[in-house]
């Protein structure tokens, strides 16, 4: 507790006006010399306990009447995060005001000193304790006169929710910023960042005129999606550093929900607390808190899921949208309205929907056009918080699935061929496995390859899922292939059968770590045949199957088996044969999945290959391998949206007009690879077409450890530079090979090639030979156009709308976190529309279009409010001092280095009311039960007046003089 | 006015007392005992004008109390006998204990000053011997506090007034009474049936009272109780705090709020003086209630004026 006008706390002297008042009654007593001390003194033996009493009490009010009404002036408060619990204390240290008060009417000597002594205890306990608060909360209200000041808005789509009086959270806290703006004290500085998904800093620096910040402050809007205010309050660090002031302060209007502040991960909040430290005076964390409603009416569409991840045209798919009430009254919202792309779907009614209750519609639908599709969700539920009745899901449709069998054994008859099932199981109708399309948009599309082949395999990267039927082993260039080919997103579905080499499977590692789920052991044979066991089937894969009575795999028999000996990290066992070994592993894998069965899937190994669940079975591994890679349209919503594209660049092509820099340079951009054969052409508009120089530098990233050659194709002159080394110098046309190599996989090393042209044709080809590999050109993937120490470069720009329907600047970026396609400014949820740049068209074939529609997911649990508790703060507290105020008053009172809290005045005040309306009766009480003997008379007279006989006797007696 | 020196004692008999109890005669309800004819019913048959009955006469008695009547019808010397008018033995018994000593704002003056209720027994004693001396009676002084101070026979000579009225004057308030114990003292002193004035406020407790009260009816002496008390014992009328002194010097000082015990001392005060009165009624006793406040003359004339009027 500490005191806005402590000298006020001289009042309290008014405490011994009624003590004095009482000791001058007690000492004006006129001694008087008395006869009847023997009825005195019953009365008082009679009287005496009960007279103290009332004598006590009423001193005991009138001194607590005055020290209330002293402390009432000196207005009292309880700064937050007060450790002294006042609420007990304080009555405590006004019991002692009242004790030491009737101490001085208490008749007996020793008690009178007992109770003195208890209440100067009390007394001194509770100026300890003010002493004790204030030295604790000295510095925090220290006034320090002008500061820089953060104000964080938070902008999230919980903020809209009306609050009394209809008025939007949001609306409410710009109005309080605008206050605190108008009324903070002189020098203050101001800079404004509005926290949504990602933080704006609406203005960098602090700014000193007021005008401006509360021009900048109006003009602000509310952005939707979440508050992260994690990174919010880091840009606002940011913003403070930048200010001339020394003291700092960061004031966050917020509805205090816990998502966004990163409470999961103590490390970010250790880091904050030494970016806070890091400052000239730590600032204070001022949060001013516009909580929800206590009644709320809301619905959310809480997800939109697919029963597949890959959707193609030729099958339907189950869409699943949940829909939760997070709010506190049951609603009943009209039915729910979906549409897909253009096309409108059946309206589904949903009933009544209890407080925290959650409802799954599920509807099927054929996606009729490949490409990435739009299910949208609308729910009208006339609710408080509208932005989150619509949800929006992209569904890649995809037209083909290539997927690549590789044969173990192509040499048997068809139903001894490890993969003939397979691909049979694939593309199940007869003129499809002859090569002609049953119809044209058939999904799947296998391709069946003899495993000797697998080394003369060209296009592994088309395929979205590789099939190893019974395969023995890999050569090693392949292998260490097929392991960067899944990690950069592909699907790898081995079939462990008979003919395999565990060895191999066993040490086979790749850039994602060891490429199997499982380390395979020696090949097991049971003559009266092992089952998968249904009740086993926990993988996602395998939901369809675990029914016994939909599916036939439990009745499966097979022969034989490979053992597992042990998991791996990272791979988990997805199936069990009824005797507990394992039937099925998977493992993520990179960007990529992996799946392994450890039987093959031929005629030999049993008959699970002639189950009526064997075609679904290969369906759903082989859509749920390619559910990985690709690009994810739906994004949560951190910061910025941005797309992981695929592949990795190029590298920054600097194009100059002349053989040396004296004529400027024409053009920079990236080039994916450089397998240039420019004949006598210019490489671009308005150069030349001989006598020039293009510079390429950027990163090699190696996809495996080891020895790596390069050849370059020249024409005229060029030189590459690795790691700084010159490696080749070509002055002259033709062609050359370096020596080896030795390069780190995932270790990007500088690479630079300076190449001139000086007359006539123009040729620029650079290939490498990555350890067991052939030469060829150097992938896109492999190349990185960063410069110097950048940690990105933008390498195409283009433009999307967002769910506002305002305009955003796109940036293709490369960075060491591969290729993302980002959208300036936050990621509010919704549908976005984005313009694929034309640099990028090829490469992102699969989406189909020049416009793309990209999804910034809607957290659910922006919906679902719940509040910093007190762990969470407590959590902030040991980075930040952080401080809650109740309204702008408490702000501005903190600012001008008043501080502030919970005041007291108000109920000391009222108790001063309530013990004077106490006092006044009980003295009324008392002196009117003390009065009541006014009255009284005692009978002590002659009855009879004297005799008039006598009188008339008396007359003539002389009268004394 | 008068040339003669008048002594200081003679100050409690002042000229208006004596001048109303000149005008006064005190009537004795009981059968007196006594050495002297006066007005009072003897229980010995005397010479008087009730006849009662005849005896022979023996040589010593006064021949005119012959009757000659009889004398002359049979012969025989009787002598007329009547029931005598005797003179009556008058014991005033004055309570000098502490308590006596108070004085009230409110009491009467005499002399000039407030009369305490001692002053006020003083008064009193001293116009009662006067009364009764003066009509032939005769009349004693006990004064007690814890003790028997002093003791003077009941005597009927106009010189015995002035011992009484020196003895009185002499007294002084002194320590505490225990008027119970001191009163069964004074009741066995006093020999002879006669009339016995306790002037006391009695404060002692009630029942030790009564019972030497009792110790007197069973003597056959007929009790007049002048009760003295001043106003403020009976009204308490104070307002702010006192320091009450205890003039009887047992208890110590008492410092206390007078309001706040106001009701329940005059509850006791008031049962106290019922209790006295009851017990008065009991044994035939006069009770007199005198009230420090009225002026003596007063007190005098309404309790003589009731028991004559009570006497006829």
């Amino acid at each position: 507790m500490l005191f806005l006008n402590p000298w006020l706390l001289i009042g309290l002297a008014g405490v011994l006006v009624p003590i004095i008042l009482h000791m001058m009654r007690r000492q004006s007593a006129k001694p008087l010399d008395w006869g009847a001390m023997r009825f005195l003194f019953d009365t008082v033996a009679m009287r005496r306990r009960r007279m103290e009493w009332e004598d006590m009490l009423l001193m005991a009010a009138r001194c607590l009447l005055i020290a209330l009404l002293a402390l009432a002036l000196a207005r009292p408060f309880v700064p937050p995060d007060s450790t002294v619990p006042w609420i007990f204390v304080l009555p405590l240290a006004l019991l002692g005001v009242g004790a030491l008060g009737a101490s001085f009417v208490l008749g007996k000597v020793s008690s009178r000193w007992l109770v003195r002594g208890i209440a100067m205890l009390l007394l001194f306990a509770g100026v300890a304790l003010v002493l004790f608060e204030r030295q604790l909360n000295l510095a925090r209200f220290q006034n320090t006169g002008s500061r820089d000041i953060a104000l964080v808005i938070d902008a999230s789509s919980s903020m809209e929710i009306p609050g009394p009086a209809g008025k939007k959270s949001f609306d409410r806290a710009i109005e309080e910023a605008i206050t605190l703006v108008k009324e903070a004290p002189r020098g203050s500085a101001f800079s404004v960042i509005l926290g949504g998904p990602a933080p704006d800093a609406v203005t960098g620096a602090p700014l000193t005129h007021r005008a401006d910040v509360i021009k900048v402050l109006e003009e602000l809007l509310p952005v939707g999606g979440p508050f992260r205010a994690h990174d919010a309050l880091g840009v606002s660090l940011l913003n403070l550093e930048k200010g001339y002031h020394r003291a700092k302060e960061i004031v966050v209007f917020t509805d205090s929900q816990r998502l966004g502040w990163r409470l999961d991960s103590p490390s970010a909040w250790t880091n904050f607390g030494d970016a806070v430290k890091g400052l000239p005076s730590p600032p204070k964390l001022m949060v001013r808190s516009f909580p929800p409603p206590e009644a709320l009416r809301n619905v959310a569409i809480s997800g939109i899921e697919l029963s597949r991840d890959v959707v193609g045209t030729d099958r339907e798919a189950t869409i699943r949208i949940t829909v939760e009430n997070t709010g506190t009254e049951a609603v009943t919202p009209e039915p729910l309205e979906v549409t897909v792309g253009e096309q409108v779907l059946e309206s589904a009614a949903i009933g009544q929907l209890a407080p925290g209750q959650e409802e799954t519609i599920e509807m099927r639908h054929l996606f009729k056009e490949s490409g990435p599709t739009v299910v949208k969700a609308v729910l009208d539920a006339g609710d408080d918080l509208p932005l989150d009745d619509v949800r929006e899901r992209v569904v890649t449709v995809k037209r083909r699935l290539p997927i690549l069998l590789v044969d173990g054994n192509p040499s048997g008859g068809f139903f001894e061929r490890a993969a003939g099932f397979t691909a049979l199981a694939l593309a199940p109708s007869p003129e499809l496995v002859e090569g002609n399309q049953a119809s044209d948009n058939y999904l799947m599309e296998p391709m069946v390859l003899p495993a000797p082949e697998i080394t003369t395999l060209k296009d592994l990267e088309r395929h979205k899922v590789v099939v190893l039927a019974d395969v023995a082993r890999l050569p090693r260039a392949v292998a260490d292939r097929v392991a960067a080919y899944v990690a950069n997103g592909g699907g790898l579905l081995i079939l462990a059968g008979p003919r395999i080499d565990e060895v191999f499977y066993n040490s086979w590692d790749g850039p994602g770590g060891a490429v199997s789920p499982v380390t395979l052991g020696s090949l097991r044979t049971d003559t009266e045949g092992i089952q998968p066991a249904p009740s086993t089937f926990d993988h996602e894969t395998l939901v369809l199957f675990k029914d016994e009575r939909k599916s036939d795999l439990g009745k499966a028999s097979l022969s034989g088996f490979r053992a597992v000996t042990e998991r791996r990290d990272g791979g988990s066992i997805a199936a069990s044969y009824s005797n507990g070994e394992p039937f099925l592993a998977g493992r993520n894998y990179g960007k990529g999945r992996v799946l392994l069965a450890t039987s093959g899937f031929d005629v030999r190994t049993g008959n699970l290959t002639t189950r009526q669940s064997f075609v679904p079975l290969v369906h759903e591994l082989v859509t749920w391998l390619a559910g990985a890679g690709g690009v994810e349209l739906n994004i949560d919503a951190n910061w910025q949206p941005a797309l992981a594209l695929p592949g990795g660049g190029g590298l920054k092509g600097t194009y100059f007009r002349a053989m040396d820099e004296s004529r400027g340079i024409a053009i920079e951009r990236v080039d994916p690879t450089i397998q240039f054969d420019w004949k006598d052409q210019q490489p671009y508009k308005g150069m030349n077409r001989d006598r020039f120089q293009i510079l390429w530098e950027g990163h090699l990233v190696p996809p495996v450890s080891g020895n790596y050659r390069f050849r370059m194709e020249v024409d005229d002159k060029a030189t590459l530079k690795i790691d700084g080394r010159t490696v080749m110098r070509m002055v002259s046309q033709g062609q050359r090979e370096s020596g080896e190599i030795k390069l780190e996989a995932g270790t990007p090393v500088p690479i630079s090639l300076t190449y001139q042209e000086e007359y006539s044709y123009a040729v620029m080809k650079l290939f490498w030979q990555i350890p067991g590999g052939e030469m060829k050109i150097i992938p896109s993937q492999a190349l990185l156009p960063l410069t110097g120490n950048r940690e990105k470069e933008i390498v195409a720009r283009g433009t999307a709308v967002d769910p506002r329907g305002q305009e955003r600047k796109v940036n293709v970026s490369v960075g060491r976190r591969g290729r993302l396609l980002e959208l300036e400014g936050a990621a509010i949820p919704g549908l976005y529309e984005v313009n694929i740049p034309d640099q990028l068209g090829e490469e992102l074939e699969e989406l189909e279009g020049s416009k793309v529609p990209l999804v910034v997911r809607r957290d659910v649990r922006e919906s679902r409010l719940l509040p910093l508790g007190e762990d969470d703060k407590a959590l902030i507290r040991k980075s930040i001092d952080l401080v809650e105020a109740r309204n702008v008053t408490d702000l501005l009172a903190i600012l001008s280095g008043k501080g502030f809290g919970k005041e007291l005045w108000k109920f000391l005040a009222v108790a001063a009311f309530f013990l004077l309306l106490l006092e006044v009766a009980l003295a009324r009480w008392i002196s009117k039960s003390r009065r009541s003997a006014e009255d009284v008379k005692v009978e002590f007279e002659e009855k009879s007046g004297p005799d008039p006989e006598i009188l008339e006797r008396m007359k003539g007696v002389r009268k004394a003089e | 006015m008068s040339s003669i020196e008048v002594p200081d004692s003679m100050k409690l008999l002042p000229e208006e007392t004596m001048g109303i109890m000149r005008r006064l005669e005190w009537l004795a309800r009981k059968r007196m005992q006594g050495t002297l004819t006066g007005k009072h019913t003897s229980p010995d048959k005397g010479f008087s004008v009730e006849f009662a009955e005849h005896r022979e006469y023996t040589p010593g008695d006064d021949p005119r109390n012959l009757d000659w009547r009889v004398m002359a019808k049979s012969d025989r010397n009787v002598i007329k006998q009547y029931i005598e008018e005797t003179n009556l033995r008058v014991t005033i018994a004055v309570d000098t204990s502490g308590s006596m000593a108070f004085e009230g704002d409110e009491a009467a003056e005499v002399d000039g000053k407030a009369m305490s209720k001692f002053a006020c027994a003083r008064y009193l004693a001293a116009a009662l011997s006067y009364l009764f001396i003066k009509q032939g009676d005769a009349a004693g002084l006990v004064t007690f506090d814890s003790q028997v101070r002093s003791y003077l026979r009941a005597g009927s000579r106009p010189s015995h007034l002035r011992r009484i009225v020196e003895t009185l004057h002499e007294a002084e308030p002194g320590e505490d009474t225990k008027v119970g114990n001191v009163l069964h003292e004074v009741a066995e002193r006093i020999h002879k049936r006669g009339l016995v004035i306790l002037i006391s406020d009695f404060f002692d407790d009630p029942q030790a009272i009564i019972e030497s009260l009792h110790h007197f009816d069973f003597r056959q002496h007929e009790l007049v109780l002048l009760h003295v008390l001043a106003d403020e014992e009976l009204t308490f009328p104070f307002k702010s705090f006192q320091r009450f002194r205890d003039l009887e010097g047992v208890e110590s000082m008492l410092r206390i709020d007078p309001q706040a015990v106001r009701a329940a001392y005059l509850e006791k005060v008031r049962t106290f003086i019922k209790s006295m009165e009851t017990a008065s009624g009991k044994l035939q006793a006069d009770y007199v209630p005198v009230n420090t406040k009225t002026p003596l003359r007063d007190s005098l004339l309404r309790y003589l004026g009731r028991r004559m009027h009570a006497r006829r």
